[in-house]
C-alpha cells in the first residue's frame, strides 16, 4: 500500500471513513514512520484549527422568538398582496380620465356655442384660458411620450403663451372648433383638465401645509414651488404616483434580473421588493416623496445620510407624526435598502444646536414594535436621528455609525 | 422535521457560523433571521442544509466589506443588564486582537475551504458538507485538510507580524 494521501488522513481522524477503510489506515500507519508522522501532522493541525476557529464565539444575544420570524413572514406575504391591489386605484383613475374625455367630447357642441365669459372665465384668469390650443397636438402627445407628465404638458406653459391664449381666446376656440375632427382628446379637455389641476394643486399646498403645520412651511413653500412648478398638480391628481410606479417595478425588476436570473429567485426578489414597503409604510400616508434639494428646504439643513446603502426614495413628513418625534419641525425620511433586502428607514429633524431637550428626548431610545418593526433614536449634534427597520437593534446601532 | 424545533436547535449554530464567516455579529443575527424566513416562506425538505446554505449564500452577498466596524454605542439599559461582565481592559484587549488575527487568518482562505471548516467546527458530516458546497464527498477531507493547514499558518504568520509590530512600537 502507498503512502496515505491528506484527505484520507483527515478523514480517519474525522471519523468519516468505514469499517473497512478504518482497518486499513490503522494497520497501515502502524507499520509506516512516515505516515505515522503526518498522521500526528494532520491531528495536530485540525485540533489548531478548531482551537481558533473557537476563538470567535459569538457573544450571548437574546433571539427573537419563532413566532416573530413567522409574522415577518406573514408581513411579507401582506406587503405583497398591496402592492398588486394598488393596480385597482390606478384602473380607476384611468376610468375616471377616459369618462372625463367621453363627457368633454360629447359636450363640444354646448361649450363651443358659450363665450368665455359665459363660462365664468376671464382673462384675469389665465389658467382658465384655453392655453392648450397654443400647443399642438402633436406636441402635447410628445411631451407625453417624452414622460413629462400631464402636469409638464398642460400647466407648464410660458408667459407669452398665456398672453397669447388671453388675446384670442375665442379665436382659438373657433379654430378648435372647425377643427374637432382633427383635435386629440387631450386638447378639447385641457381647460377642464386645467382648472382640475389648478384646484386639486391648490387643495393638495393646503393640504400638505396643514399636515406639516409648522411655521417653517412659509419660508420653504416658495424656493420648493420655484423649483419644482408642476409636481402639487400631478401629486393631487395620482399623476406622479402612476409615473413612478412604473420606474420603481422597473429598479425592482433591474434587481431580480441582476440577482436573481431564475424565476424562483426572481420571485424571491419580488418578495423582498414587497417588503420595502413595511418599514416605508410605517406612516402610511403621512409623508409625501420629496427630490433632495426639497428635502433640505424642509429641514432647513444638510441632509443626513447613510452610507454604502441603496437610497430608494426621499419623503418629507411632520414631527409629530413619528413616534418620538418633535412636534413643530418637519421631519424627513431616506428608505435605503440594505444588503438582505431589508428596508431601513432613517428619518431626521434637525433641532439645532440652541434647542434643549429633556432627557427622555435627548438619551439613545430603542423603540420595539411587536409586527417586528425596530426603531434606534438618538441625538448628534443638532439633528434628532431615528433609524428604524425589520432588522436586530444591535445592527441598527451599528447602522447608525455609518450616518453621515 | 418542525421548523420551530429546528429553530431553537440549530439558530445560534447559524448565527455562530455567519459570525465566523462575516465577523460581525449584528449582521449575522439579521442573516440568520432572514435564512429562518425565507425557510417558513418555502419549508425545505432538509431544513439544516438549506438553512446554511442559504446563510452561506447570504454571507457571501454580504462580501468582503464585513470588516469589524462598529464603535461601542450607548446600549440600551435591558440589553446591557443582559450581557455578562466586561473583562479586564488588558485581557479584553489580548483577545480582541486574537479575534481579529483569526477572523484575519480565516479570510486568507478560499471561500470553498474555508466554509467547509465551519461547517465541519459546526458538527456537519462530509455528506452535509458535500450537500451545502456542492462538492463530492470524497473531496472533504482534502478540503478540510488544506483549510485546516493554511488556517494555522495563516494565523501563525500575522501572529508573527503583530509580534513585530509590537517591538517595533
Amino acid at each position: 500500500m502507498s503512502h496515505i494521501d491528506e484527505g484520507t488522513l483527515h478523514a480517519y481522524l474525522d471519523g468519516e471513513l468505514n469499517e473497512r477503510q478504518l482497518l486499513e489506515i490503522e494497520e497501515h500507519v502502524s507499520a509506516c514512520d512516515p505516515c505515522s508522522h503526518r498522521l500526528e501532522s494532520a491531528r495536530a493541525a485540525a485540533g489548531r484549527a478548531s482551537a481558533l476557529i473557537a476563538e470567535l464565539e459569538p457573544a450571548a444575544a437574546q433571539a427573537p422568538s419563532f413566532r416573530e420570524l413567522e409574522e415577518r413572514a406573514a408581513a411579507r406575504a401582506q406587503a405583497a398582496a398591496p402592492r398588486r391591489s394598488r393596480v385597482r386605484p390606478r384602473l380607476a383613475w384611468a376610468a375616471s380620465i377616459a369618462i372625463a374625455f367621453a363627457v368633454g367630447w360629447y359636450s363640444q357642441p354646448f361649450w363651443s356655442g358659450q363665450s368665455p365669459r359665459d363660462l365664468g372665465f376671464t382673462a384675469a384668469e389665465p389658467v382658465m384660458a384655453p392655453q392648450p390650443s397654443s400647443k399642438s397636438a402633436d406636441e402635447q402627445s410628445a411631451a407625453r411620450e417624452a414622460g413629462q407628465g400631464v402636469a409638464d404638458a398642460v400647466g407648464g406653459l410660458s408667459t407669452d403663451e398665456v398672453r397669447a391664449a388671453e388675446e384670442a381666446p375665442a379665436q382659438s376656440r373657433g379654430r378648435a372648433a372647425d377643427r374637432r375632427t382633427s383635435l386629440t382628446e387631450a386638447e378639447e379637455d385641457a381647460p377642464v383638465e386645467a382648472r382640475r389641476q389648478e384646484v386639486a394643486g391648490a387643495e393638495n399646498e393646503t393640504a400638505t401645509r396643514e399636515m406639516l403645520n409648522q411655521p417653517a412651511v412659509e419660508r420653504a413653500a416658495q424656493p420648493v414651488a420655484e423649483a419644482e412648478p408642476a409636481a402639487p398638480p400631478a401629486e393631487a391628481f395620482g399623476i406622479e404616483s402612476q409615473l413612478e410606479q412604473p420606474k420603481g417595478e422597473a429598479d425592482a425588476a433591474a434587481l431580480a434580473g441582476r440577482a436573481a436570473p431564475d424565476s424562483d429567485m426572481a420571485d424571491e426578489m419580488r418578495v423582498r421588493a414587497d417588503f420595502r414597503m413595511t418599514a416605508g409604510e410605517a406612516y402610511a400616508g403621512m409623508f409625501r416623496p420629496v427630490g433632495p434639494q426639497e428635502a433640505t428646504v424642509w429641514l432647513d439643513a444638510d441632509l443626513r445620510t447613510l452610507s454604502d446603502l441603496q437610497l430608494v426614495r426621499t419623503e418629507v413628513g411632520p414631527g409629530a407624526a413619528v413616534e418620538g418625534g418633535l412636534e413643530g419641525l418637519p421631519a424627513v425620511r431616506l428608505i435605503y435598502i440594505d444588503a438582505a433586502g431589508n428596508e431601513i428607514a432613517l428619518i431626521q429633524q434637525h433641532v439645532g444646536e440652541g434647542r434643549d431637550l429633556d432627557d427622555a428626548e435627548a438619551d439613545p431610545a430603542l423603540l420595539v414594535d411587536p409586527s417586528g418593526l425596530r426603531a434606534y433614536r438618538w441625538r448628534d449634534g443638532g439633528y434628532r436621528l431615528t433609524l428604524m427597520g425589520t432588522v436586530s437593534t444591535d445592527s441598527l446601532q451599528a447602522l447608525s455609525e455609518r450616518v453621515r | 422535521m418542525d421548523l420551530s424545533q429546528v429553530y431553537r436547535e440549530h439558530y445560534r449554530s447559524l448565527v455562530r457560523f455567519l459570525y465566523r464567516r462575516i465577523g460581525d455579529q449584528a449582521r449575522a443575527e439579521d442573516l440568520a433571521q432572514e435564512a429562518f424566513v425565507r425557510a417558513i416562506e418555502h419549508p425545505p425538505d432538509k431544513p439544516r442544509a438549506w438553512l446554511f446554505t442559504v446563510a452561506a449564500n447570504l454571507a457571501r452577498d454580504e462580501g468582503r466589506k464585513a470588516s469589524v466596524r462598529r464603535k461601542h454605542l450607548t446600549l440600551i439599559k435591558a440589553e446591557a443588564e443582559a450581557r455578562p461582565p466586561e473583562p479586564g481592559p488588558e485581557v479584553a484587549l489580548e483577545r480582541r486582537e486574537t479575534v481579529r488575527r483569526v477572523q484575519a487568518a480565516l479570510a486568507k482562505l478560499a471561500d470553498r475551504d474555508r466554509e467547509a471548516l465551519l461547517l465541519w467546527e459546526e458538527g456537519f458530516s462530509y455528506d452535509e458538507i458535500a450537500d451545502v458546497l456542492g462538492l463530492s464527498r470524497g473531496s472533504i477531507g482534502t478540503t478540510l485538510a488544506r483549510a485546516r493547514t493554511r488556517l494555522a499558518a495563516a494565523f501563525d504568520e500575522l501572529d508573527s507580524e503583530g509580534s513585530g509590530e509590537d517591538v517595533a512600537h
